[in-house]
């Protein structure tokens, strides 16, 4: 088990990040908490692209955003891999290492426009971060910034300009460009081309993967868009709610997710295929607060297939195939999947007789 | 004009703003027609002029803008005579009895686009009262009505409710509700689901569908998103720099797109299952400054088919198979 | 590469500069701002006169060549005094104007980034600061300690941050939830080197505007103060000491140069400071383009 764990770049164990809500006025009191991530695990291994794919409010910015140490999780552990192959809690480091950390992962934002600061030269962004993290010379400084502008396909001179005077895709590129100045062996991606126009989408997403071979980097890809993470990721997160519902490899994430909400999400997004044949599964409602999250499982008030026990039984990530990588949070997921495999069989023998398995 | 088919048809519309001393080509030469009883997509990146073009059919313009030319005709009545809304005070009568009782509108941002402090029932009763001669008692019933049609549960009570007692999704179905109540002939929803979450972007889409079902209503969708074009849509129009590159049927578009820009737009965006090894279409650079008028075919500096006669003037569209026009030198087009 | 960074550098400024000539109102205001100053700051080349020289003979002289704009009741030389009483007054305007600003700024920056019990506990303090009345103060601690230029500066300082200090808390509010904040906490740089090298940039536009309007509204306040005879202690020429001349109806009627020369030089100068601070709201906006 140690040997495999230590073949992990990240892992988050039982991660909880609560906000709490607090009534205005000058007695602020705690009235409640928003239940950002509550429980979250997940592992990155090296090399790989972590797609974290869910509605907006379900916790998947704040799960980045503890990756990266701007928050402290309330509770859980987050352990990231150091050079000598052995983890770390990033919460528990000296302020050497914790520096050192930093560097080491780092964050693309989704607003490219507000991730820079306006009265400042693009410049100073790459001149502070490579001076805190020990490069001495300002040449030197100078020769990986202008580097990294090239490696992002921009002219090295546009670095005295100032943000207002780039377009949304060229300002995405120097954010990433920054984060590589460090070099980083992580990179926590949230929306990163959601803010941008279908065919800049195209060719930060084409640059990202380029990137991630020639400067062996490790991503997680927070979206919201599922078909985006789909091509983007070799596995896949759904979160609803700050939990996971399921995890699988990112190969035809869209055909073999189980989960009644990947369904749905799956076939929510629109495909730019006219006529594309899809299941239909519309959800009603609206996602609940996450103040109060619903008892039971958390999609129960959405679910088509809810029964007593979603209500008050909180399932628990099973493995669903041999690898044991897929993985899904749901009752009812041993007869799903007999289901599926009844209807594939049933596809091949032509025999279409409804069983009593329908209830799932 | 056929007025028996086609309910608004736009004809070299020019709209132009002045900002300072610069003047911003945002509308150049559209050119559109929306079936009746259809659902009409217009797909453009952001600056394209697909919003300001439905802004000028309605004259909901900001005052430093200005028609510089060409007609928008609309045809309330199958059958019946056009009207030409480009020729129409913006701020004149006949204008304002056009807007919200034939031709309604919907936004992008449901949670700016209610006032907080009316309930959703008196702000929905507002635009039916301006427009119709009705009783307040009827007027409601046929409120509760609407917003129990376009699946607000419990319609009563959410009657007398707040808009900040209401989800994004729901409110932008109380906006529906608000454009619908006069039973208008063209409804057009400007980016109706971009603030919202795709599974409350999939409620909305089927419920503007029904709509059209039930009350034969014609609909634009403005939208930056394929995907919502080849799902909902029937007909699509592809804007790109104030003018419509290419337009025809869904099928047409998707299957055998013309124009260089249409095809990468199909192509640059991924689709679940396609293989990973391949990299995306891309448009190389990005969209020009609107400011700087263009004297040539304003696609010519990003286009990979770009040829000397690109350079040289714009082309006029062409059917290149029925009801399929495209604007482009390389596929027929002439200056 | 050199030449091209330096070519840009110097574009932006350049483009701010031609920003601020283009608004008329303010390169006005800019003007009197700069000829009063100068004026005032090289008294000695426009006036021969010491402005204390007391000359009992030419009380209440009339203007003539030698004394231009005459004399006043202790015979001292009326234009002398408006120069080098303009030293002074405009010493004290901007002294508490930038001692003010510099103190709010500090404090909005600090409470405003790091929120929570201290953000409450400061802003308290500020609204303490903030409900006292100037004039009252002065007459207060003047009656207890007696008059002098630095107790009134020290009060204008104590009761002038506050308005500074609301603004960049607010404004910092704001900032800091931008992203490019959380970017740089994500690279490990410190709270400090955000706060004031970072966030407190983007207020700078206001917080020079607000030194250029202060210092009009200091300058006024000082001959306010002295008029009523509350300020500058009486032997120190400055504009308002001169104006408290005005209080007797005699020299109001009789002798009104004494009066409306430092008049119109505090009017004058608040006006220009009006009209530039005006202006540089628009020039410190990097976002917006000619």
């Amino acid at each position: 088990m140690a040997e495999e764990q230590s073949k992990h770049l990240l892992e988050i164990k039982d991660v909880k990040k609560y906000f709490p809500v607090t009534r205005p006025g000058i007695m602020k009191k705690t009235i409640g908490y928003v239940h950002a991530v509550d429980g979250v695990n997940l592992y990155i291994d090296e090399g790989e692209t972590l797609g974290i794919v869910g509605e907006s409010g379900c916790g998947k910015t704040t799960l980045g955003k503890c990756v990266v140490h701007l928050y402290d999780p309330t509770e859980g552990e987050i352990s990231f891999r150091d050079d000598g192959g052995s983890m770390k809690d990033l919460s528990k480091l000296g302020s050497r290492e914790n520096m050192e950390m930093k560097r080491k992962i780092q964050m693309v934002f989704q607003d490219p426009y507000s991730a820079m600061n306006p009265m400042k030269y693009i410049w100073t962004a790459f001149d502070e971060a490579l001076k805190i993290h020990g490069v001495k010379e300002r040449k030197e400084r100078y020769r990986i910034a202008s580097e990294m502008m090239e490696a992002v396909n921009l002219r090295p001179d546009y670095l005295y300009r100032y943000p207002h005077e780039f377009s949304g895709g060229q300002l995405q590129r120097i954010c990433i460009a920054r984060c590589l100045a460090l070099n980083p062996k992580l990179i926590v991606c949230d929306e990163p081309v959601s803010a941008l126009d279908v065919s800049v989408q195209a060719q930060i997403l084409n640059l990202m993967r380029r990137l991630q071979k020639e400067y062996s980097l490790t991503y997680i890809f927070i979206a919201h868009d599922i078909s985006v993470v789909e091509y983007m990721s070799t596995r896949i997160a759904v979160m609803y709610l700050g939990k996971i519902v399921e995890t699988a490899t990112g190969e035809n994430f869209s055909t073999k997710c189980m989960h009644p909400y990947a369904q749905a999400l799956m076939s929510a997004i629109p495909i730019p295929v006219p006529d594309a044949k899809k299941d239909e599964v519309v959800l009603s409602g609206d996602v609940p607060s996450p103040i109060r999250p619903p008892k039971g499982c958390r999609f129960h008030p959405r679910c088509r297939y809810c029964t007593e026990r979603c209500k008050t039984e909180e399932p628990e990530l099973v493995p669903v195939d041999e690898s044991g990588t897929h993985l899904v949070a749901c009752h009812y997921v041993r007869e799903m999947l007999q289901n599926r495999l009844q209807t594939a069989k049933k596809e091949d023998s032509n025999a279409g007789q409804q069983d009593e398995t329908s209830a799932v | 004009m056929d007025t028996q088919n086609t309910i608004l048809q736009i004809d070299h519309l020019k709209t132009r703003f002045k900002v300072g001393k610069k003047t911003v080509y945002a509308v150049n030469d559209v050119n559109l027609s929306v079936a009746r009883g259809h659902v009409q997509g217009i797909v453009g990146e952001s600056g394209c002029g697909k919003s300001v073009t439905m802004r000028t059919v309605l004259q909901l313009l900001s005052p430093n803008a200005y028609i510089a030319g060409g007609d928008i005709l609309f045809a309330p009545e199958p059958g019946g005579d056009a009207i030409d809304l480009a020729k129409m005070d913006r701020y004149g009568e006949e204008m304002r009895a056009i807007r919200g009782q034939k031709i309604a509108m919907i936004f992008q941002n449901p949670m700016a686009s209610l006032n907080p402090v009316y309930t959703i029932g008196s702000q929905i009763m507002e635009n039916l009262l301006l427009h119709e001669k009705v009783d307040k008692e009827e007027a409601k019933k046929r409120i509760i009505n609407l917003l129990a049609e376009l699946g607000i549960p419990e319609p009563e009570q959410r009657y007398n409710e707040y808009p900040h007692q209401f989800s994004g999704g729901m409110k932008q179905r109380v906006m529906i509700a608000i454009a619908m109540i006069c039973n208008p002939g063209l409804l057009i929803a400007d980016e109706p689901t971009t603030a919202l979450d795709v599974t409350i972007q999939a409620q909305i889409l089927r419920l503007m569908l029904e709509l059209r079902e039930h009350h034969g209503t014609s609909v634009i969708i403005v939208t930056h998103n394929m995907g919502i074009i080849a799902e909902y849509c029937d007909d699509v129009a592809v804007m790109y720099m104030g003018r419509v590159v290419e337009s025809g049927t869904v099928r047409q578009i998707f299957q055998n797109p013309q124009h260089p820009y249409t095809r990468a737009l199909v192509r640059c965006v991924p689709v679940p299952g396609m293989p990973k090894t391949n990299d995306l279409e891309t448009i190389s650079g990005s969209t020009p400054d609107a400011s700087i008028a263009f004297d040539h075919c304003e696609f010519e500096p990003r286009c990979k088919f770009a040829t000397e006669a690109c350079r040289k003037g714009f082309p006029q569209a062409v059917e290149c198979e029925p009801g399929h026009m495209v604007s482009c030198f390389a596929r027929g087009g002439q200056s | 590469m050199e030449a091209k960074k330096k070519s840009t550098r110097s574009s932006n400024s350049k483009r701010q500069f031609q920003k601020l000539l283009a608004n008329k109102l303010s390169l006005v205001g800019f003007i009197i701002l700069v000829v009063i100053t100068l004026m005032c700051t090289f008294a000695f080349l426009l006036t021969k006169w010491d402005p204390s020289f007391i000359d009992m003979s030419l009380r209440y002289a009339e203007p003539s060549s030698e004394h231009i704009l005459g004399c006043d009741q202790s015979g001292r030389d009326v234009w002398a005094r408006v120069l080098y009483g303009g030293r002074i007054s405009i010493a004290i305007g901007i002294v508490c104007s930038v001692l003010a600003n510099v103190l709010g700024a500090a404090v909005g920056c600090v409470s405003g980034y790091y929120g929570g019990k201290l953000d409450q506990a400061l802003v308290f303090v500020k609204e303490i600061f903030g409900c006292f009345p100037t004039t009252m103060i002065v007459l207060v601690v003047m009656g207890l300690s007696g008059q002098g230029v630095l107790v009134m500066c020290t009060i204008f300082v104590l009761t002038g941050w506050p308005s500074t200090m609301s603004y960049v808390r607010s404004r910092m509010l704001s900032l800091k939830t931008e992203t490019f904040v959380e970017n740089l906490r994500s690279t490990g740089v410190g709270s400090i080197s955000i706060m004031f090298r970072h966030l407190l940039p983007n207020t700078l536009g206001v917080f020079i505007i607000n030194i250029t309007t202060n210092i009009g509204g200091y300058v006024l306040s000082e001959a306010g103060l002295s008029f009523l005879g509350l300020g500058v202690p009486k032997g120190i020429p400055t504009w308002g000491n001169m104006l408290n001349a005005a209080r007797s109806f005699t020299v109001m009627s009789e002798h009104p140069l004494l009066w409306i020369i430092p008049g119109i030089a505090v009017s004058l100068f608040a006006l220009g400071a009006h009209f530039l601070g005006d202006g540089l709201r628009d020039v410190f906006d990097v976002k917006t383009e000619d």
